[in-house]
């Protein structure tokens, strides 16, 4: 034994430094080991329903030439859109721009229509941005549309979708329990109002509004086709939107969902606006020439009490002729 | 001096070349997007039907139409045509001119139609329409269909094999239909019409409340007036006698659903009739236009149901 | 005259920047943002030897070259934004003693090779070998700023790292590029040597202080006699004279200037020998046989357009989908860097033909959107063909629907058909739909491929078979 208290004092701080880097060691050890090496992902957000309370089940058809004055006339039939839309509410508007095309080849929904919307819903109060996330180059869809021009002239913004604005969220019961979407959009929102167009559409038959919210989607969406109709339906149960602008001023009758000759498009002169989504899709179809039994997304969707198909359950359904 | 001013002159000349460079932007980028403008309506019909194609398929505005049909475009606008589709249907050696007029309403469609229909005209069955040597014509909801042959003799009958394609699609897509009271104007006035049957789509007669008229100048024994007819109920007729009185009309009245009045020396009065608004105007005397109103009144009441 | 020069430079700089992003992906919009492009003579008379023709505005080049005999090389002192960078950073690496940077600015007898540079691609050009976008200073530029500004692109570090070494080498003799290197530089100094007048020196003023070199920025040695090939017209050495001995003249005597270009005879042939030997290697290779080397649309017949691209970068900068890629190996040693679709990237826009209208030389020739997509002819332009890999199609082979190839397809009617058949799959009978390719129609535009949810390797894809650039390139009988 030494009796150097020096040396004691020496060999005490050594151990003490020693013991240190051990502790701080094992601590950093156990704080980041994990039997488990598959990350953990995160939890998919859930989207509200939009719906205003007691607007369910109405349904306004107007026929007219002049699809902006449809959708007003419409409008009215419903009570007008300060029922929908109150003064400062944050409005995210989903047309259908999927594709870079001029608005006459009815790949994309009419700027008139997404104008009005737009329009209506800046003078009930509302900020309002437009968001899509096309198949095309997204500025390209938006410009080549003619929705850019509409959109901004009505006072609206379009909003580009870009990777930070998508996360994980919740979807439906049937295939897609969750899914990589504009979730950020879909959060700014307390309102949210759909503007379909009637298209044929290869493989789902015809894409109309429940169709349309694929465009909030991103991830591989791709393989979404495999159970297309499945996952239409899971999409109606992902989006309860405020409304329903269903744009049939021009209808896309073959080589749908894209289109690209003016022979595959025919006039439709009419539009239908409301809150069900099922009632609105079967009224779309029917344009196409297509009885509900056809299309199985509505059946899926109407036993998910998404809607009805049969118009005369709903608790408000009318026609209204829209000639100024 | 001199070199001063090349001094001067090179520190312009930048900005010149900016200016050079900027002045050539545009908004649009034909390489990108077509402008708008030049984005043209859809056709209403397809490319192809059968063994018949569309050649030359086109869509002419209501403001362009009279580069297709120069000087007769003022005849459709005034029934408040749209625009006008034209191409040439080819199949085995017939070859036949479409002239597809689109209208506002089925009304307007109907009546430049009617107004164009030829005394010979042999009707179709089961659509309203017409044949005669060389050419087949279709009134189908907002559209009236015009096929023309090459040569004045050309038998009609492929034409009308197609016209009644062409009217199922068409008919389809407007969705409309024509009102009775519309089509018997003429038929009502009966020897006495003393003009064309007339379109006013709105603003007739100079009232806002009047949309979609049709109307027609009737010679009676006190003297000419205009009768006419449009949708419409009490509240309508109720709003033109407002706006009469606002207008500055005298001896206004107003009694079972009927009002009328004198303004700038002519006499108007309008009722509502059998679901739509029915009335006279232009009447040189309270007594033309009473006498004019009954005798309207009448042969409505006792006009016989058309087939 | 400093100030004046520094304020062109600068502007130009700035306008090359400003010209460069409006070349965006929402179209140019009109903008002339080729025209740095256009003003380069080498560009102009390398695709009038290799092409026999000169594109749209590519004239401008030509007028800087007509004017060159009179006021010497302005294009690279005054304009040129490639040369105001590297003079940029010839300032920041600069030594701060004045008798070193003395020492920098001598004539070197190297300043020689762009010549001889300049003679190698001119002479394989008119052999039909066109590689002066190589060395063009505007299209390395170019090239280099559309690698930064995608950092996605193929090869874009090799251009970013060449950039790196030529700013670099500033620092062992400013703008070493511009002396010694650019063979644009070289043409404009071949044509400056004819200039009437230039900068001379009063030897009786003279007390061969040096300072006239301490900032020459074309190393021509005003302190003995001009080289007027190598003058950058700066008029510095005037200005920095201390006994004014230096000063500009229209019309000295002829034994005041110095025309030479400093090229021995002996470099001259082994240049001529090395250079044809290239252009024999080069041109040897095969101009067909590239199924990966798909175009862009409005691309000429392959020989003639490497008779003009001039591997600038700009269709892979404005190209909105990214599918525009520089060639590796896809287009032969001869076609490096020049543009291919890579359907896995992106896909060629139906409704777009921003390539085209950016292309400055017109190895893309310049169409309407009706013209690609052949609205009004019903011919439209294919780049490719695309190819079911029906191995790899889930209906094909995996009993399972999808269709997306169908559903994307963009041409009207549709390119893709399907063909209906039941089949029996685990008890259940199942309607599938079999996609099929109607080689009449496909453009080759590689949407399907890039939406075909087999993600790694497409069961769709686009090989350059079919294209229509190519003279009786359908490979079916008609």
């Amino acid at each position: 034994m030494n009796p150097d208290p020096h040396h004691r004092r020496m060999f005490i701080r050594r151990m003490g430094t020693a013991t240190g880097v051990a502790a701080g060691t094992a601590a950093i050890g156990s704080l980041f080991h994990n039997r488990n090496l598959v990350p953990a992902g995160e939890e998919a957000k859930t989207i509200p329903s939009f719906l205003v309370p007691g607007t369910e089940g109405m349904m306004v058809v107007a026929e007219g030439p002049d699809p902006a004055f449809a959708v007003r006339a419409a409008l009215q039939e419903l009570g007008g859109i300060g029922r929908f839309v109150k003064a400062g509410d944050r409005v995210l508007v989903k047309p259908n721009c999927a594709f870079d095309r001029p608005a006459h080849f009815g790949a994309t929904t009419s700027p008139a229509v997404t104008g009005e919307v737009v329009r209506q819903c800046i003078a009930a109060g509302a900020e309002v941005r437009v968001i899509d996330n096309p198949i095309n180059h997204p500025e390209g869809c938006f410009v080549k549309s003619g929705l850019m021009d509409a959109v901004q002239s009505a006072g609206g913004e379009v909003w580009l979708p870009s990777a930070a604005l998508f996360a994980r969220v919740k979807v439906g019961s049937l295939r897609i329990p969750d899914w990589e979407a504009l979730y950020r959009p879909l959060a700014w929102a307390n309102k949210l109002i759909g503007v379909p167009t009637v298209k044929s559409h290869n493989l789902s038959g015809v894409s109309l509004t429940m169709k349309n919210w694929y465009g909030l989607l991103g991830g591989p969406r791709n393989r979404l086709h495999q159970a297309l109709h499945e996952v239409v339906a899971d999409l109606g149960q992902f989006i309860r939107p405020t409304l329903v602008v269903l744009d049939g001023s021009r209808l896309l009758v073959a080589n749908g969902p894209t289109g690209g000759s003016p022979s595959d498009v025919r006039p439709g002169d009419v539009v239908a606006v409301g809150t069900d989504q099922v009632a609105i899709d079967t009224f779309g179809a029917r344009l196409l020439g297509h009885a509900p039994d056809e299309i199985a997304f509505l059946d899926l969707a109407a036993k998910l009490g998404l809607g009805v198909v049969d118009e005369a359950q709903l608790k408000l359904f009318r026609k209204v002729r829209a000639v100024s | 001096m001199l070199r001063r001013s090349l001094l001067a002159a090179g520190w312009l000349l930048p900005p010149v070349l900016a200016l050079l460079f900027a002045l050539k932007g545009r908004h649009y980028d034909e390489g990108f997007y077509l402008p708008p403008a030049a984005a043209a309506s859809a056709l209403p019909v397809p490319g192809a039907l059968g063994a018949w194609t569309l050649e030359g398929g086109d869509v002419l505005p209501a403001d362009r139409m009279f580069e297709k049909i120069d000087g007769k475009a003022d005849y459709y606008l005034q029934y408040g045509a749209v625009e006008l589709c034209s191409g040439e249907w080819v199949a085995d050696g017939q070859r036949w001119d479409m002239y597809l007029y689109r209208f506002k309403e089925a009304q307007g469609a109907r009546g430049a139609y009617n107004g164009e229909r030829p005394a010979d005209g042999k009707p179709l069955e089961g659509i309203e329409g017409y044949a005669v040597p060389g050419q087949a014509a279709v009134s189908a909801g907002c559209f009236y269909l015009q096929l023309n042959a090459q040569t004045a003799e050309a038998d009609p009958a492929p034409a009308v094999e197609l016209a009644r394609t062409l009217a199922s699609l068409l008919g389809g897509v407007a969705g409309d239909e024509v009102p009775d009271a519309a089509v018997d104007l003429a038929v009502l006035a009966g020897d006495a019409a003393a003009g064309t049957e007339e379109y006013l789509p709105e603003n007739a007669f100079g009232f806002s409340v009047f949309a979609g008229v049709r109307s027609i100048r009737v010679r009676l024994g006190p003297g000419e007036a205009v009768w006419f007819t449009c949708p419409g109920d009490a509240a309508t007729v109720a709003a033109y006698a407002e706006e009469l009185a606002a207008f500055g009309g005298e001896e206004c009245f107003d009694e079972d659903g009927m009002a009328g009045g004198a303004m700038f020396g002519s006499w108007s009065l309008a009722g509502v009739m059998e679901g739509a608004v029915w009335g006279v105007q232009e009447a040189a005397t309270r007594d033309a236009l009473s006498a004019h109103w009954s005798a309207l009144r009448e042969r409505l009441e006792t006009r016989e149901e058309s087939p | 005259m400093r100030r004046l020069r520094r304020y062109y430079q600068a502007f130009f700089l700035v306008l090359f920047a400003a010209a460069f992003a409006l070349a965006s992906q929402g179209g140019l919009k009109g903008y002339p943002v080729t025209v740095f492009l256009d003003s380069s003579a080498l560009n102009a008379v390398g695709t009038l030897l290799s092409a026999h023709n000169i594109a749209y505005t590519m004239w401008i080049g030509l007028l800087i070259l007509a004017l060159t005999p009179f006021l010497g090389r302005f294009f690279c002192g005054w304009i040129c934004p490639l040369g105001t960078l590297f003079h940029l950073a010839s300032r920041w690496l600069r030594p701060r003693k004045a008798a070193e940077r003395i020492r920098q600015n001598l004539h070197s007898r190297t300043q020689a090779v762009k010549y001889l540079i300049l003679f190698v691609l001119l002479l394989a050009a008119a052999f039909g070998l066109l590689q002066v976008g190589v060395f063009d200073p505007i299209a390395l530029l170019t090239r280099t700023s559309a690698a930064l500004v995608s950092p996605g692109m193929r090869a874009g570090w090799m251009m970013i790292a060449i950039f790196a070494v030529l700013l670099l080498l500033n620092a062992w003799r400013p703008r070493f590029w511009c002396r010694h290197v650019c063979p644009l530089g070289a043409l404009l100094g071949v044509a400056a040597r004819a200039m009437p007048g230039g900068v001379v020196r009063d030897r009786g003023k003279c007390t061969d202080c040096g300072l006239c070199n301490r900032d020459c920025i074309g190393a021509c040695s005003p302190n003995t006699r001009t080289r007027m090939a190598e003058c950058f017209v700066c008029w510095n050495c005037i200005e920095d004279c201390p006994e004014k001995a230096l000063r500009w003249e229209w019309m000295p005597k002829e034994e005041e200037l110095a025309r030479e270009l400093g090229v021995s005879r002996r470099a001259f042939f082994g240049a001529t020998l090395g250079g044809a030997a290239t252009v024999v290697a080069l041109k040897s290779q095969a101009v067909a046989g590239y199924p990966e080397r798909i175009r862009p649309p409005g691309a000429l017949a392959e020989p003639d357009f490497l008779d003009r691209c001039l591997k600038c970068g700009e269709c892979m900068k404005i190209c909105p989908t990214g599918v525009l890629r520089p060639a590796l190996a896809e287009a032969g040693i001869a076609g490096l860097w020049t543009p291919v679709m890579d359907m896995e990237r992106g896909y060629c826009e139906y409704n777009c033909v921003l390539c085209a209208q950016v292309c400055p030389s017109g190895a893309i020739r310049r169409m309407s959107i009706a013209e690609k997509s052949g609205t009004e002819t019903g011919v439209p332009v294919k780049v490719g063909t695309a190819f079911l890999d029906r191995s790899r199609c889930l209906p094909w082979s995996f009993g399972r629907n999808c269709m997306v190839c169908e559903e994307v397809c963009p041409v009207s009617p549709k390119a893709i058909h399907r063909t209906p058949q039941a089949v029996e799959i685990e008890g259940r009978m199942v309607e599938l739909y079999l996609p099929q390719v109607d080689v009449e129609r496909c453009t080759g535009c590689g949407l399907c491929q890039h939406e075909c949810p087999v993600n790694d390797l497409a069961a769709i894809r686009v090989t350059a078979a079919g294209e229509s650039r190519t003279p009786g390139g359908s490979f079916f009988l008609r």
